[in-house]
């Protein structure tokens, strides 16, 4: 499937796979899918296969002893089928009284379906789909593991030919219906007719041992609900909520010097809210606490080197106070390069032809805001990343203030989360042009999440902020996982709606805005706030820091 | 002087998306300026080039860049044996001697260079040559169209209003699958079965718009890709040459492309 040349760059690991896969996904399926490593054991005693649950497709690390090539290309096939499944299947469906080889044969015959379906427009992934199919060397068998991998292939593969009966006529009987694949049906229809044939030939069926026989596709339970079923026989693949390891500290700090002392400043602000409803601003209806700390007596240390350099290109734009004189292209004429151009010609000289003026162009000085969400949903431990969302986040502000350290830009780092109106919780950790001590890299590493996302708000406050820096460029940046939200607001667009009308004041104000999101739905969502162009939605999270120094790098350009 | 050297001899190929050939013909007879809006290789410049050849009008091109002046528009006076000389700019050019002048990627000038372009799109139709001491009152025949691409919308490379509002815009996207199937095959001239692949791995491409990549694979890039393949290159080095190559520099995102890629073609 891959070219030569691709196989020498195939990722050698999992983790390392992932961002392409992703991409791969999103791009086949056109939707927002996550790809993470499965790191669950499974409760029954058969291996492991792929899992889909809500937006999230989970690999375990299959191909043990495979080639790094040929396990990408088990993964990719993983992920194609996936995509077969999430463009063609319909999900969780009821059981009813299906029986566990009911189940299994009808999920068999959609598995078959929906790859088809999606082979008809990807025909390549056939010989992807067939490389990952083949049956075991051990030689054809009549149990019931035996007898739908020969199916499944037999539905894969034209050429494939197989004596048994049974595998026959589910193949003749899905070919005979192979140009009206769309209809899901009667292909449902087929799968029963075939379980109920292993059914009279006394096939055993042991759903503890058994998984899909191809190993690249998933375990199906994205096609059904189980929860009105009581028989304990389903095959049922546990999801135990992984407990977060202790995180390793973001820096170790140094011992504060035993003089300082620091005071907590809490500081009340009220601001308006839009009420899209309503189509008016409610005046002073949002109360941002501000909480801040003050040192008192410690002079601020120089900017942490433990915090990773990254170098920044400083930005430059066009000065026109600096004019650029004995330039060869240029809007003006040089009066003084001209003259002398008259001059040396009269002495039968060659004239220098650099005559033209220009202007010059001055370093752009810009203020970033790096605005953490430190909502409830931001505690979320992923595997992927090994930690929760917001410990992903403030390492990758941190990353983009080690990065500013080398240029002239000013970066802050705050942060919020908002329980009601009443009360959104502001967090100054680090204001602009402010040197980052010990205990700034503490608190931000400390900070905890809490409560609600209420986005209006804290973009208010952040502007209100930017609003008194001088530089060339302001701007907010806002490092997110989810939509804005709130206990005391149930309509869905309220909050949004909110959000918008504060991004739109503050570019009114001249000050720009930005948001790079963990959350794969975003899409819905993160356009009608921050505008096109202005955000980047993160699928695979371990991409946030480099997506977030992009993003920082276009802000501070005046780019966005 | 005549514009004879930018009058185009051939038809150039266009195949209409929508209701875009006669709402532009409506605004020529108007004068009205024009903007085209879309994503990169999508057809817009061919657009302009088809309408002046329909029109029988000469175009004069100018691609803009952020290091163009008011100067590279207008003209500039040079220095020669005499003394100074005026020359005329290719925005001059075309009022003065009447033709249809499309600055293309507008947004990448400096605002402080489109602004010359304000007395020319309002009823006065005047362009002031304040170096040159000059007013040029447009020909009857001038006409402003200009293009850029609203996904690398920038605040600093953003069209002020003042300057939007002077204009009629005609928004442009990638065709439906049909048409840009159609439009492949006859560029390339290539069979439809290959051209709907392509066009196939371009919309899935472009499913990762904000999700990776900054733009999706583009109308013409898929033409290149069909004249290698036309030419007898294999499919996947032809695809990754003109499409996955160039789009990315990300090392994840080309793997992915390519596997697309592969997903469309059996080797």
């Amino acid at each position: 499937m891959l070219a030569e040349a691709d196989l020498r760059r195939c990722p050698p690991t999992l983790d390392l796979a992932i961002p392409s896969l992703t991409y791969f996904l999103d791009g086949i399926a056109e939707a927002g899918v996550q790809v993470q490593r499965c790191n669950v054991a499974s409760a029954s005693d058969a291996p492991q296969r792929p899992i889909i649950t809500e937006q999230v497709l989970l690999l375990p690390d299959q191909g043990v002893g495979l080639s790094d090539a040929q396990r990408y290309s088990l993964h990719l096939a993983s992920a194609a089928h996936v995509a077969a499944h999430l463009l063609f299947s319909p999900a969780r469906l009821p059981v009813g009284k299906l029986k566990p080889m009911g189940l299994a044969v009808i999920s068999a015959i959609e598995d078959a379906r929906s790859e088809q379906l999606l082979i008809r427009e990807h025909p390549g992934l056939r010989q992807l789909f067939l490389r990952h199919s083949a049956l075991p060397l051990s030689g054809p068998d009549l149990s019931f593991a035996s007898l739908v991998s020969r199916l499944n292939l037999a539905l894969l593969d034209d050429e494939y030919r197989d004596d048994n009966y049974w595998v026959n006529k589910g193949r003749d009987l899905f070919r005979a219906r192979l140009d009206a694949l769309d209809d899901y049906d009667s292909f449902r229809a087929i799968g029963s007719i075939l379980a109920n044939d292993l059914g009279q030939m006394r096939v055993r069926f042991n759903p503890q041992q058994y998984a899909v026989p191809q190993v690249y596709r998933d375990d199906n339970s994205y096609l059904w609900t189980f929860d009105q079923v009581s028989d304990q026989s389903v095959a049922e693949v546990r999801f135990q909520n992984p407990q977060p390891p202790s995180p390793p500290p973001l820096n170790e700090p140094d011992a504060l010097p035993e003089t300082a002392v620091t005071e907590e400043l809490v500081v009340r602000y009220d601001y308006p809210e839009w009420d899209a409803r309503l189509q008016m601003r409610r005046p002073d209806w949002c109360i941002v606490v501000e909480h801040r700390t003050v040192f008192v007596g410690v002079e601020n240390q120089k900017q942490k080197n433990a915090v990773s350099r990254l170098m920044m290109s400083p930005s430059q734009h066009l000065d026109r106070k600096r004019r650029m004189r004995r330039q060869w292209e240029g809007e003006d004429i040089d009066l003084n390069a001209a003259t002398e151009v008259l001059v040396d010609r009269r002495l039968g000289l060659a004239p220098d032809p650099r005559i033209f003026l220009r202007p010059g162009k001055a370093a752009r000085r810009a203020t970033i805001l790096l605005l953490l969400d430190m909502s409830q949903s931001s505690n979320d431990y992923r595997a992927d990343i090994g930690g929760t969302v917001l410990q992903l986040a403030k390492r990758a502000a941190l990353m983009s203030l080690g990065a500013a350290a080398g240029t002239e830009d000013r970066v802050a780092v705050h942060g919020f989360f908002s329980n009601t109106r009443e009360a959104v919780h502001y967090f100054r950790f680090l204001d602009p042009g402010q040197a980052c001590n010990d205990l700034i890299l503490r608190r931000i590493e400390t900070a905890e999440a809490k409560y609600s996302t209420r986005m209006g708000a804290a973009i208010r406050h952040a502007t209100a902020l930017l609003r008194k820096e001088e530089t060339d460029v302001r701007a907010v940046v806002l490092i997110s996982d989810g939509a804005p939200s709130d206990i005391d607001v149930f309509h869905a667009d309220y909050l949004i709606e909110d959000a918008a009308v504060a991004v739109r004041e503050a570019l009114r104000e001249g000050i720009d805005a930005a948001c790079v999101t963990l959350d794969p739905q975003a899409a819905s969502y993160v356009r009608r706030i921050f505008g096109n162009g202005r955000f980047s939605i993160v699928d695979n999270a371990m991409r946030l820091g480099t997506v977030l120094r992009h993003i920082y790098a276009r802000v501070s350009h005046g780019s966005i | 002087m005549n514009l004879d050297a930018y009058r185009l001899d051939v038809e150039p190929y266009y195949r209409p998306c929508g209701h875009e050939v006669v709402l532009f013909e409506q605004a020529h007879s108007h004068r009205l300026p024009l903007i085209l809006k879309g994503p990169t290789g999508c057809g817009k410049t061919r657009f302009v080039e088809h309408m002046a050849w329909r029109l029988r009008r000469p175009l004069i091109t100018v691609a803009c860049n952020e290091d163009m002046t008011a100067s590279d528009l207008v003209g500039r006076y040079l220095l020669d044996a005499d003394g100074t000389c005026w020359h005329d700019g290719p925005l001059t050019l075309a009022v003065r001697y009447g033709g249809i002048c499309y600055l293309d990627e507008i947004v990448e000038a400096r605002q402080d260079t489109t602004v010359v372009i304000h007395p020319l799109t309002d009823s006065r139709r005047i362009l002031p040559l304040d170096k040159k001491g000059e007013i040029v009152r447009a020909h009857p025949d001038f006409q402003l169209v200009v293009s850029y691409n609203p996904g690398y919308q920038s605040r600093s490379k953003d069209l002020k209003q003042s300057t939007r509002q002077r204009f009629a815009a005609l928004e442009f996207d990638y065709p439906e699958r049909e048409a840009e199937t159609e439009i492949i095959a006859h560029e390339a001239d290539v069979g439809r079965e290959l051209a709907d692949k392509l066009v196939g791995i371009a919309r899935k491409s472009r499913a990762l718009k904000d999700r990776g990549l900054d733009e999706g694979i583009s109308t013409r890039m898929l033409t290149y890709a069909a004249m290698l393949i036309r030419d007898g290159m294999p499919p996947l080095d032809s695809c990754a040459m003109t499409m996955t190559n160039p789009v990315t520099d990300d090392p994840d995102m080309v793997l992915a492309l390519r596997a697309i890629v592969e997903s469309y073609f059996t080797v």
